[in-house]
């Protein structure tokens, strides 16, 4: 079996376990620090998400060993609470220099239905911050919303391919 | 040695400020033109001290993401341009456009042109007028002038940025309206 390993990078841990609830109904592990859901598209596909929280971040993580081994990462903030925002700019610029999957920064809203801005600007490929960056809006804990972001992931996989 | 003397006198000649960290190439292409009796202008054309790459300038994620949490919520983008350096200014400048004419493409479709942000800008000479300026009118650009005259070069900027915020702004409030519709 074939198994893409995603990581979901939060502000709490709420955020990440309401992500990963959303794509793959519950969480099958969680400790400290890592929140855990298996997502089996059949016999021979499955997706591993992996939800990290930087408020309990254990400072020795070794991103630069674990961020080699990812299919692609989402960075979540919460859109209303600015200093969320400054909780993920460290990792931000840490892997822009070292990662080369693609990375979805997601803003955190209340409700999808009213987006800061209008989705058309956002929904199918994200707000381009470079060829591995996206930026959109988001809903954790809609499925729809969740959808969303790994089909973008989808295609930004299938555009490396291509490219 | 000769590094530090060829930068001392450019930098005493008015015709260049050492920035930091310049590239090493660049400074050895730079010597070549010099010693080979380049001088002001014709070193201007030869673009080795006064242009910077765009890949060179792009701004990091966290302050990209930074930037839309300002336009989104209606600050004043312009404003950046004070905290931000050199490489930084225009960075935000090329961000801002890039992300500009995306909205536009999308708000307009095929009619969008970047004209229509284009036109509610100062032109060059009349900017250079209003500035004093008697450099010839390529030389006005943000990304030439920012490392020789970087005081009206941020100025120009400052002044287009908030331009191209306001038109990002008009293309989300049409488009919220056709969702409204």
């Amino acid at each position: 079996m074939k198994i893409g390993e995603i990581a979901v990078i939060t502000h709490n841990t709420q955020t990440s376990e309401d992500f990963i609830k959303s794509i793959c109904k519950k969480i099958d592990v969680k400790n400290g620090i890592v929140s855990f859901g298996r997502f089996d598209a059949n016999d021979q596909l499955g997706l591993h998400l992996y939800g990290i929280s930087l408020d309990k971040e254990d400072k020795n993580v070794s991103w630069d060993l674990i961020s080699r081994k990812m299919l692609a990462y989402i960075i979540f903030f919460d859109w209303e609470n600015f200093s969320s925002l400054e909780t993920i700019n460290p990792i931000l610029d840490k892997f822009s220099n070292n990662v080369t999957a693609p990375i979805i920064i997601v803003a955190n809203v209340k409700d999808m239905d009213q987006p800061p801005i209008p989705k058309s600007f956002f929904i199918n490929k994200g707000i381009a911050f470079s060829a591995n960056c996206r930026f959109l809006f988001g809903q954790a804990e809609q499925p729809e919303s969740a959808r969303k972001i790994m089909v973008l992931i989808t295609n930004m996989l299938l555009e490396k391919v291509a490219g | 040695m000769i590094y530090v003397i060829h930068a001392a006198f450019l930098h005493k000649s008015k015709i260049f400020d050492p920035p930091i960290n310049r590239d090493f190439q660049l400074v050895r292409k730079s010597i070549f033109y010099f010693l080979n009796g380049y001088r002001g202008e014709q070193l201007l054309k030869k673009k080795v001290f006064f242009m910077y790459d765009k890949n060179e300038c792009s701004l990091r994620p966290a302050e990209k993401v930074n930037i839309l949490w300002k336009l989104f919520k209606d600050e004043k983008v312009g404003d950046l341009v004070d905290s931000f350096d050199t490489r930084g200014v225009i960075g935000l400048q090329n961000f801002l456009w890039e992300t500009a004419a995306e909205f536009g493409v999308i708000c307009r479709g095929k009619n969008f042109s970047s004209n229509e942000i284009t036109r509610k800008m100062t032109s060059t000479s009349k900017y250079q007028e209003k500035q004093g300026c008697t450099e010839r009118a390529y030389y006005c650009k943000g990304t030439q002038c920012i490392l020789s005259n970087p005081e009206c070069a941020r100025k120009k900027i400052k002044e287009q940025v908030n331009i191209i915020a306001e038109s990002m702004q008009e293309y989300i409030r049409i488009e919220r309206n056709k969702e409204n519709f």
